[in-house]
This record gives structure tokens, sequence and C-alpha cells, in this order.
């Protein structure tokens, strides 16, 4: 079973937390000039400032826009997303590419129409190599066509190299930074080896925002109601889907059909 | 706008560091409470209140006041205050006070003149822990002084007004206004300190910082939320 407290898009779709994953994703979406991210990876410049809460949350607000959205766990240092969504991590990303068979044999489907989840799995011991090898080449090739969105869970930025790594092969990178955690120098740095490697960091994240003690907090809002109000959409469909809400089923203000996706790829593990 | 984000700011970063200032206002409190309510010893004042005049002239009141006369008037009352506190007086004030007459530095830290602005009358001010003492010393430099007024400078011109009472209440510590101080100390010293604590700490704290820092745009801002991690 999948972790309620932290998939607050999916548990409690008209929170604040929820709505604002929502805007986050608004923003994703269109933060590229003149390309579409389809590819992502969420990363932070240490450990413990919410990452794998973000990825989680991103990907089921990208999943309930009637999305087809893969969720892979590429922190292999300290794999976290097994846990949100209750699944089993002794199989994952690590175990297909090390047997260079079916990318999505372990992948699993979510409790979140469209979304699936794979893995990390066990603990490679060269998890910088593996992502280097022609076999993660090969996987993104296969992987990416049969989504809309393909997004990563990534071990922090300034101590491992992996992040940097993967940023070179997705479309872009989303930073979470943990308010009151992270030490100036640390985000510079961060920011730093990030433009390194030329990754296109698609912008910052801001989590564990205290509502009471930020000033910036209510301005951000009143920002975000002008800028991409779901607000008015929201004031109207409360009372009619409270139910629906509840279960989880929908968030999306415009279900569309997911585009890209042929017909009998729907779930991945139906694939031999 | 600007001005109001930034006093906000200030603000918020008060209620973050409440505990800071809170815990300054209170240590300040429990010091100034402990000093004055245990440690100070109360003191005591008591008062005698002098009236000077001008010898020369049995009257003033029928004859005009030069501009000279006020002058020398001021002058008078200021030698008088001064005078009060001479070796003259205090020794001899001293010795009826079962003292020794030769170190009177003491004594003297304890007697404190005052004119009061724009009249010709004196106070003398004995502040001490033994009120009996501070009315005794204090009526005793009234009467020494009288005397040495006459012998010294041969004018007979010193009346005493109002002798000294042995004072009820003690006049120092003051309570209230040493709990007002404690309090505005404290509170100065933890808005300091919230400040300083908040400065040295090198986290980001603010979405502004963390724009300018890692120089990206802003995506999304998550409020803080329990989760199971």
């Amino acid at each position: 079973m999948h972790d309620e407290k932290t998939l607050q898009t999916l548990a409690n779709p008209r929170s604040p937390v929820a709505e604002a994953f929502r805007v986050a994703r608004t923003n994703i979406e269109f933060s590229g000039v003149d390309q579409s991210i389809k590819t992502f990876l969420v990363t932070s410049s240490m450990k413990r400032e919410g990452k794998t809460t973000v990825v989680s949350n991103l990907a089921v607000a990208f999943a309930q826009l009637g999305r087809k959205v893969l969720l892979v766990d590429a922190d292999f240092r300290r794999p976290m997303l097994h846990r949100v969504f209750g699944l089993d991590n002794r199989h994952g990303i690590t175990t297909s590419l090390l047997k260079k068979g079916d990318p999505l044999e372990f992948a699993h489907a979510t409790a979140v129409p469209g979304l699936y989840v794979l893995p990390s799995g066990p603990i490679p011991p060269n998890p910088a190599e593996l992502l280097m090898t022609a076999a993660m080449a090969s996987f993104l090739e296969r992987v990416i066509p049969q989504f809309d969105h393909v997004i990563f869970d990534t071990p922090p930025v300034t101590i491992v190299t992996d992040a940097a790594i993967l940023s070179t092969k997705v479309d872009g990178v989303v930073l979470v930074v943990r308010s009151g955690k992270v030490d100036r120098r640390l985000l510079k740095r961060c920011r730093e080896q990030l433009d390194q490697v030329k990754a296109n960091v698609l912008g910052v994240v801001v989590n564990g925002i205290n509502r009471e003690n930020e000033a910036y907090y209510y301005q951000y809002y009143y920002y975000s109601y002008y800028g991409q109000s779901q607000t008015p959409q929201r004031r109207k469909r409360r009372t009619k889907k409270k139910r629906s809400a509840r279960s989880g089923q929908d968030v999306a203000p415009t279900v569309r059909e997911p585009q890209g996706v042929r017909i009998g790829q729907e779930d991945p593990r139906s694939e031999p | 706008m600007e001005g109001n984000v930034d006093l906000l700011t200030y603000l918020l970063l008060l209620k973050r560091r409440a505990l800071v200032v809170v815990l300054s206002v209170v240590l300040a409190l429990a010091g100034a409470g402990v000093y004055t309510f245990f440690l100070a010893r109360p003191q005591y004042t008591a008062n005698t209140v002098l009236f000077v005049w001008q010898s020369q002239g049995t009257d003033t009141s029928g004859s005009t006041m030069t501009y000279n006369d006020l002058i020398f008037n001021e002058k008078l009352v200021s030698d008088y205050r001064e005078l009060c506190k001479s070796r003259a007086v205090t020794s001899k004030v001293a010795e009826l006070n079962g003292l020794d007459p030769t170190a009177t530095a003491a004594l003297t830290s304890k007697i404190d003149v005052t004119t009061k602005s724009n009249t010709r009358l004196l106070l003398i001010t004995v502040t001490d822990t033994d009120p009996v003492f501070a009315a005794n010393v204090a009526n005793t430099v009234a009467t020494v002084f009288q005397e040495v007024v006459v012998e010294k400078m041969g004018a007979e011109n010193v009346q005493v007004i109002d002798t000294a009472l042995i004072p009820s209440a003690p006049s120092s510590p003051n309570k209230p206004m040493n709990m007002l101080i404690a309090l505005i100390v404290g509170l100065a010293a933890g808005v300091g300190l919230a400040f300083l604590i908040d400065f040295l700490d090198g986290t980001v704290k603010t979405i502004e910082e963390i724009e300018t820092i890692t120089g990206k745009t802003l995506l999304g801002v998550v409020p803080e939320f329990e989760t199971e991690g």
C-alpha cells in the first residue's frame, strides 16, 4: 500500500500541498522554451530535502492529467520510492540493466491510473558507472517512447555524481531545496556542479515552507492564482467531486487522451 | 511593497527566533528580580530643606531687586551647596553621629545637595541603609551647616525650613523601575541575539535567497507537511 501521508496529491487532492504540486507540475510543463519536457529528474543539493516526496507527488500530478507516466528510482544509494508506493525492491531498474532484458519487467502499476513506478532494485556496487553504460542508454531509448513522461528520483548532487550524469540524458532537472536546511555555500556548489555538466535546470521547487513563518508564501500564492489559476475550477468542483476526490480518482482539471501512447502498451507489465 | 516585505521578513524572523527573545527577557527579569528582591539592600532617603537669603539689606521685599542681586543670589546658593559637602561640615557631622571625623569620604558620598531651580531653597538628601541614621545625618548636616555659615562667613542667612523625618519606606531599590529596565534590556538583547543567530546560521531560509543563489526559476513552493520518511 502506498504512503498516504507522503502522497498528498493522491490522498488529499484538495489540500494546499496538492495544489502546490499541481502548480509546480504546470510550471515544469511550460518551462521548456522550445521543447516539451518529457523526461526530467528531481534532485537536491543534500539528502533529506524531500526529493522523493516531491518527485512522487509530481509524478502523481502528471498522471492525474491523464498522462502515462513512468517514475524511476535512480537513487541507487538510498532508494526510497518503493517505500512511498509500498513496492517490493528486490528487483528494479538495476536488475533490468544487468540482465539487459525487458526494461519494464519490474515496473509496477499504482493506485493512480497511468502511473507506473520502477523501483531501484538491489544497490549496485558501481551506481555512477551503471548510469553511463550502454544498457542505460538503450533502457532510455526503449522506455521513453512508451510514456508521456519519464521522471527520475536521484541522489543528491553534492554527494554523488549520479544526478549530474543522468541530467545529461534527460530534458531537464528539477532542483528541490528545503527551506532552512541547506547551507548557502552548498547550494551554490550544487548549482555550479549542475551548470558544469550543462544540465538543463528547469527551476527550483522550494520544499518545507512554513506557512506562518514565510513572508513569500502568501505573495507567491497570490501570484500563482493570477498566473495559472486553478482556483476557480477548484471551487466549482469542490462539492460535486468530493467523493471521487477522496477515492483519489480525478484531479485533473482537463482529462485528455495521452499522446504518443500506442494501444496495447497501456500496461507495461503486460508485455512479454 | 518592498519595504513591507522587508518589515514582514524581520517580523517573521523574530517569530522564528521567538524562543531566543523570550529566553532573554525571562533571564533579564529573573536576574533583576533576584537582585531587586533578594540581594539589593533597601536604601532609605531623608531630606532637609534650607532657605538661603541675602543678608545685606534686612528686607528685600520692599526694595527693588537689581540684576546684580539676582546673580549674587544664584552664586550664594551655589556656594552654599558646595559648602554643605566641605570637610568643615562633614567632619563635624561625622563626630556628632559617632563616626571617625577624619574619614568623611564614605559619609560625604551619602550626602547630596541640590537646589530647586529658580529658588533659594537647598535640598539636603542623605541616603543610607538605616533610616534613623539617614534622618540624623540629614538633620545634623543642616544644623552644622548653619553654624559653619555663621562661623566662617559671618552671615546669619540660612534657615531650616523642613527637618528630616525618619523615612518609613525605602527609596531604593525601585522595584517597578528595575523590572521595567530589565524588561527593556532583555527585549533589546533578545532581538539583537535573534538577528545575530539568524545571520550566523548559514542556511537559506527565504525563497528570494534560494532564487538568488541558484539563479533558477521558481517552479513551486510546497508547504511543510508531515511525511513518514
